[in-house]
């Protein structure tokens, strides 16, 4: 199945980043949004995107909010989510993965780390 | 001691306390002159007190404003060395294609060489030829040297992406900033109503709306790979049950 990506960062500069990356890795397919807030709307909107790749610090919604609202709705509950942060500490990291995001990225990220984890998460 | 005599020094006492009142007092007209004195210089250091606050309250949103300035140009900068970036992956990736079919020309010339050099067997003029011209063919190494250079390129426009995203990282330090000094503005503000709450608010410089935190104050750019190791490690120890990560809680 095609992957079509749901980018959310409040950084334009940031999602041009992983939409870059994206394409370098051969996906072209995707969305944007610039917080938690519009990626549910178009999350909920648009059945056909499979992979969320979320930022953490937003406002409006953050990403552990967005995660949280995902996974609460049965609808988008099994959408795999990858959070690419600037947080980097344990709690920040455990706290994510108890809101069940698939696996998590601190930025700065490499093209390749990112690309692991896409691959990774998508093996699992 | 008749009774007269007992008022009188009844009253003689009562006098010597009031004399004594009156000497205490003469003591302490100059200690309340000198606190008049001293109240009367404090009153425009605090009135200068009052203006300083005033004024810097007055310079925080023009700080403000300057930070927002510096994270909106830095992202339009940012944005066009990505632009650029993009064109030199765009001409990468070209390049690549034309090395890649000038590779699989040079293969297909290979085969008809070969048949060539059975062609031409025996016949020595057009064989010293043939070798000459193998020589000026032997571009394969060039070839090489030009795809590897090439990656070389790639890796480096890969690497500059990557240290873009400091912008990111800066924006969010320059938002903790931001957050921080019109919290002080805030504070400056309560400040100047305890001092003066005569002031007329409206003669005040404004409080800024205090921004949302949706940054991380501790954002740091640090090299990638040292980062992202120790996250997967806690990542593979942390999900190992939900139970363990449930116990860091409770």
């Amino acid at each position: 199945m095609d992957k079509k990506f749901l980018i959310v960062d409040d950084s334009s500069t940031m999602r041009r980043i992983v939409v870059n990356t994206l394409k370098s890795l051969g996906y072209t397919d995707y969305v944007e949004a610039e917080d938690g807030k519009v990626a549910f709307e178009k999350l909920t909107a648009d059945d056909s995107i499979n992979f969320i790749i979320t930022d953490w610090n937003m406002p409006v919604m953050t990403g552990l909010e967005l995660t949280k609202a995902i996974r609460a709705n049965d609808k988008t509950k099994e959408l795999p989510i990858l959070m690419v942060t600037t947080r980097g500490i344990k709690e920040d990291i455990v706290q994510a993965l108890q809101a069940r995001v698939n696996n998590y990225v601190v930025k700065p990220f490499t093209p390749q780390i990112l690309k692991d984890k896409i691959d990774l998460v998508l093996a699992n | 001691m008749s009774d007269t005599v007992k008022d009188l020094s009844g009253m003689l006492e009562k006098l010597k306390e009031v004399e004594s009142v009156f000497k205490f007092g003469e003591k302490m007209v100059p200690v309340v002159e000198g606190f008049v004195s001293f109240i009367s210089d404090f009153i425009p250091i605090i009135e200068e007190v009052n203006g300083s606050i005033e004024e810097t309250r007055a310079k925080i949103p023009e700080a403000s404003s300057q930070i927002d300035k510096v994270t909106s140009a830095t992202e339009l900068a940012i944005t066009e060395v990505l632009d650029k970036v993009d064109e030199i992956t765009n001409q990468l990736s070209s390049l690549d294609e034309s090395i890649n079919e000038i590779i699989e020309r040079r293969n297909r010339v290979e085969d008809l060489v070969e048949n060539l050099q059975k062609v031409i067997k025996g016949n020595e003029s057009a064989e010293v030829i043939f070798g000459e011209l193998m020589e000026e063919l032997d571009i394969g190494l060039t070839l090489e040297t030009m795809k590897n250079k090439l990656q070389d390129i790639t890796e480096s426009t890969d690497q500059i992406t990557m240290s873009l995203q400091v912008q990111d990282i800066t924006s969010q330090q320059l938002a903790a900033v931001n957050h921080l000094i019109i919290s002080v503005q805030h504070k400056l503000g309560s400040l100047l109503s305890v001092f003066d709450d005569s002031m007329d608010k409206s003669q005040r410089t404004p409080d800024l709306e205090l921004p949302g935190t949706h940054f991380d104050a501790n954002a740091s750019y640090e090299k990638p790979d040292v980062s992202q190791d120790m996250v997967d490690s806690i990542v593979s120890s942390e999900t190992t049950t939900q139970d363990d990560i449930d116990k860091l809680f409770s």
